[in-house]
C-alpha cells in the first residue's frame, strides 16, 4: 500500500506542476485584463493578487508530493497538516466545479469537454491520494 | 527562537482569516464585484476562500507542529517555511508597492495594523527559513 501510495503522490506532484503551467495561459484565455477592467482598483488588484497566491499555492503542491512524498508519509504533525490542506483543497475544488461555478459562459467545444474531463478526472484522483496518505498515516 | 513565537504567529494568522469576513461588508465587495461578470465574481470567493483555507492550514502547522518548523530538520520543514516566506514576504512587497494608496490612505489604522502583522509573518518565516 505504501508503495502505490508514494506513486500516487508522485504524480500528484506531477500533475499540479502540469497544472501550474497550464494555467499560465488561463488569464489570456478569459480575458481576464479586459473582462475585470470594470471593478474597482483594490478588487482587481486582489483578483490578480489571490490568483498569483494560486498558482504559487499549486506549484507548492507540486514540489513537496513529488519531491517529498516519502517525508508526506512519515506521520508528522507537518504532513498531515499539509495532507489535510491538500485534501480539502482539492475537495473544495470538486464541490466548487459541480455545485458553484456557472459554466453557461464557456462554449461547448469538444476540446473545452476534453479538458474539462481531464481536470475533474485528475482532480477526483488527488483528493483520493491526499486523503488516502493521510488516512495511511493516521491508522498505521 | 522560542515557541511563543510560532503562537503568536498562529493568532495572528487567525486574525488575518476573520478580518476577511470583515473586508467582504467594509470593502463593499458584492457591490463592487457586481459590476464584472458572474464567473469572475465566482472565480474571486473560490480564490479568497483558497487563500483562508491556506492561513487556516499555516495557523494548524504553527500552532501543532511547532517544535517540527522550530527545528526545520526535514526538508518538508524547510520547504513548507519557504512556501510561507514567499507567501508573506510577497504580500508585504504588494501592499507597499502594488494595492491601491488611496485605501490605505483612507485607512491609517488598518493599513498600519495589517502590515505589521503582515512583516511579522514574513520576518518569522523568513529567519525559520534561513537561519
Amino acid at each position: 500500500m505504501e508503495q502505490i501510495l508514494l506513486l500516487g503522490l508522485k504524480i500528484s506532484g506531477i500533475s499540479q506542476l502540469l497544472l501550474c503551467v497550464g494555467s499560465l495561459a488561463i488569464p489570456r484565455c478569459l480575458k481576464w485584463k479586459e473582462r475585470t477592467a470594470t471593478l474597482i482598483p483594490l478588487i482587481r488588484e486582489m483578483f490578480f493578487t489571490y490568483a498569483i497566491y494560486i498558482l504559487v499555492s499549486h506549484l507548492f503542491f507540486g514540489i513537496v508530493s513529488f519531491w517529498l512524498n516519502h517525508e508526506l508519509l512519515s506521520g508528522s504533525s507537518l504532513a498531515n497538516a499539509l495532507l489535510i490542506l491538500m485534501g480539502a483543497w482539492w475537495s473544495g475544488r470538486i464541490v466548487c466545479q459541480f455545485f458553484f461555478f456557472d459554466r453557461s459562459g464557456i462554449p461547448e467545444t469538444p476540446f473545452n469537454k476534453i479538458a474539462e474531463t481531464i481536470l475533474v478526472t485528475m482532480f477526483i484522483a488527488l483528493v483520493t491520494v491526499y486523503w488516502g496518505a493521510l488516512l495511511w498515516n493516521l491508522t498505521r | 527562537m522560542p515557541k511563543f513565537s510560532l503562537y503568536l504567529a498562529s493568532g495572528i494568522l487567525l486574525l488575518i482569516c476573520l478580518a476577511n469576513a470583515f473586508a467582504f461588508e467594509k470593502l463593499g465587495w458584492k457591490r463592487n464585484l457586481s459590476n464584472t461578470e458572474p464567473f469572475f465574481q465566482q472565480i474571486f470567493k473560490v480564490h479568497t476562500l483558497f487563500i483562508v483555507l491556506t492561513m487556516l492550514a499555516m495557523a494548524v502547522a504553527c500552532f501543532f507542529a511547532y517544535d517540527e518548523l522550530l527545528s526545520a530538520e526535514t526538508l518538508m520543514a524547510k520547504g513548507f517555511l519557504a512556501f510561507c516566506s514567499i507567501f508573506w514576504g510577497g504580500r508585504v512587497i504588494l501592499h507597499l508597492l502594488y494595492y491601491d494608496k488611496q485605501i490605505k490612505r483612507d485607512n491609517p489604522q488598518w493599513n498600519a495594523l495589517f502590515l505589521t502583522a503582515f512583516i511579522y509573518l514574513a520576518g518569522l518565516f523568513l529567519t525559520l527559513t534561513f537561519f
